[in-house]
């Protein structure tokens, strides 16, 4: 689904963020992006998403060169990969149902398929009851999972989730984790940037690991 | 051939669907823009204040040219209520009898320059102006006639510009059994000349004060665009498209435009409407039923489409300068 051939990311500013990064990622895979931060988890995310572009070397996604993708075909690309972010980023002003049909609204999907897919969103992550609240009436944990709601409702064939954790405690933690797992079996590929290795390691996925630009080490762990 | 005929019905099933997922995309392009305009009106009401305000100093920068240009419209009606100004008045000495009048109208007729004559007398005049005063009695007392007989000489269609026309009075003035001559015309020119020099101002007016209304809806525009960069950006990394995340702005500055426009109109027929009475009485004391128009439906509605038009690009111009910068090229 997702390749990375010899690719290098140097910011304008001379930071080198990426260098020399190949992998590959198979169909409905969940894979851990780990490492120190600045080690260039983010950049790498950044790079699939089309929120930045590579110096050098080639990002596939679906057999198509994500970095030669023109200006006006980014949104049809984004259309196409799923975004979960730290601070969930929900519009605030909108209800839980209104934020995860957001996706299907700028897609152009019909009214009638939009609460379709929006309720079976909201079903998959266990938020169905909440969905007339708005984001600031739902706990952190909640708020979070409206956020995976809106990632998957366009049944996106790739979700990128930088740091989903971040601001969650263990227990809830490990409840997005598996939830990921989950969605994953049913056909998604999940990439997950984390410094929590602990948490990564326990998840039982394949990890690549990030220092400095550089891929250290791509392994999964063995269930013990 | 006979491969294809099969393949036939599932390229037109495939037709019939795509004109359908088609047309429905269309209708939520369309529901899309009907919720974005629905949007900034909420938005509008949202802040009532700071709205109107914005409204306010728009529908100024829209209701001066505006109103300039509806007054110069006025003017113009009275000019055209003399479409006879190149008529020269000829009068006769005040001891002149109608056989002197007519002998005259008899000799000018016969000029090459001059295609009508007509007579007034004196006694007529008198009548009508003895009705027309506010004081009758006045009239009344005079011990005689004032009035001279007086031609009324249209020159002929050749003689168009005032120079000549001019010429013309002069000529006759200089003849034995004339008084003195009278060109109307000279006024209409003069109020011509205003109402042209008057309508250029009213222009640049229009189109400084058009930028300035563009700049407003700019600047308002943008700092909207500015409190709401954190939904903009969701909303392009969810894939939107610049012109979806454009919309709603556009919307919300067509409604400025179009209160503005509004409120301009408004204020403009509202001072006609206080206008209309004293200029009635004024043109009355004049003896005069001459009165301000007022303005009409298309002046009206070439106000407010004029102000939705300058909000939508004042709205196009603030979104694309803050869309620009924001994917990586």
């Amino acid at each position: 689904m997702i390749r990375f051939d010899a690719v290098a990311k140097r910011y304008a500013g001379g930071n080198q963020a990426l260098e020399d990064l190949s992998f590959e990622i198979g169909d409905s895979e969940m894979v851990f992006v780990s490492g120190h931060s600045g080690a260039g988890k983010s950049t790498l995310l950044k790079l699939i998403a089309l929120m930045e572009r590579p110096t050098h070397g080639v990002v596939l996604m679906d057999g198509s060169n994500v970095g030669r993708i023109r200006r006006r075909a980014i949104p049809a690309h984004r259309r196409r990969v799923g975004m979960i972010f730290q601070d969930h980023r929900l519009l605030p002003e909108a209800t839980v149902f209104d934020n995860v049909a957001l996706p299907l609204v700028i897609a152009g999907v019909k009214r009638s398929e939009r609460q379709r897919r929006a309720r079976a969103a909201l079903d998959a992550v266990g938020l169905r009851e909440r969905e007339r609240a708005l984001p600031a009436q739902l706990s952190t944990g909640q708020q979070q999972r409206v956020g995976i709601a809106r990632a998957i409702v366009n049944r996106p064939p790739v979700v990128l989730a930088d740091e989903p954790t971040g601001n969650l405690d263990p227990e809830l933690s490990a409840e997005i984790m598996n939830l990921f797992a989950e969605l994953s079996r049913s056909g998604i590929c999940f990439l997950v940037a984390s410094h929590d290795l602990y948490l990564v390691r326990r998840m039982k996925c394949r990890v690549l690991v990030l220092e400095n630009g550089r891929l250290i080490d791509d392994f999964r762990p063995q269930s013990s | 051939m006979k491969r294809s005929g099969p393949a036939k019905p599932n390229a037109k099933k495939a037709k019939v669907q795509r004109s359908r997922s088609f047309r429905g995309s269309l209708s939520t392009f369309f529901e899309h823009h009907l919720t974005s305009a629905g949007s900034s009106v909420q938005r509008l009401f949202a802040r009532p204040l700071g709205s109107a305000m914005t409204a306010a100093v728009l529908a100024v920068a829209l209701g001066l040219p505006a109103a300039l240009y509806w007054l110069i419209g006025n003017l113009q009606a009275v000019g055209d209520r003399y479409p006879d100004a190149r008529q020269i008045s000829v009068f006769l000495p005040a001891a002149s009898d109608r056989a002197a009048a007519e002998t005259m109208a008899q000799q000018l007729r016969a000029r090459d320059d001059v295609q009508t004559v007509s007579l007034l007398d004196p006694e007529q005049e008198l009548a009508m102006l003895q009705q027309r005063f506010a004081e009758p009695a006045l009239v009344e007392a005079l011990p005689e006639n004032p009035l001279p007989w007086t031609l009324l000489v249209v020159p002929a269609a050749e003689l168009k510009d005032t120079a000549s026309v001019q010429e013309l009075a002069d000529a006759l003035a200089e003849l034995p059994a004339v008084d003195s001559t009278l060109l109307d015309m000279q006024w209409l020119d003069r109020l011509n000349a205003l109402l042209s020099l008057g309508g250029r101002a009213a222009l640049v007016l229009a189109v400084l004060l058009s930028i300035a209304a563009l700049l407003i809806v700019g600047n308002t525009i943008g700092l909207e665009l500015k409190t709401r960069s954190a939904e903009i950006e969701i909303t392009r990394l969810l894939g939107a498209t610049d012109s979806f995340v454009r919309r709603p702005f556009l919307y919300l500055g067509l409604s400025y435009g179009l209160i503005g426009g509004a409120l301009a109109a408004l204020v403009i027929v509202l001072g006609v409407g206080m206008l209309v009475g004293p200029v009635g009485e004024l043109a009355a004391s004049y003896s005069s039923d001459l009165n301000l128009r007022w303005p009409g439906i298309v002046f009206i509605v070439a106000l407010v489409a004029g102000g939705g038009a300058i909000g939508w690009a004042g709205a196009w111009l603030a979104a694309s300068r803050q869309l620009g910068g924001l994917d990586p090229d």
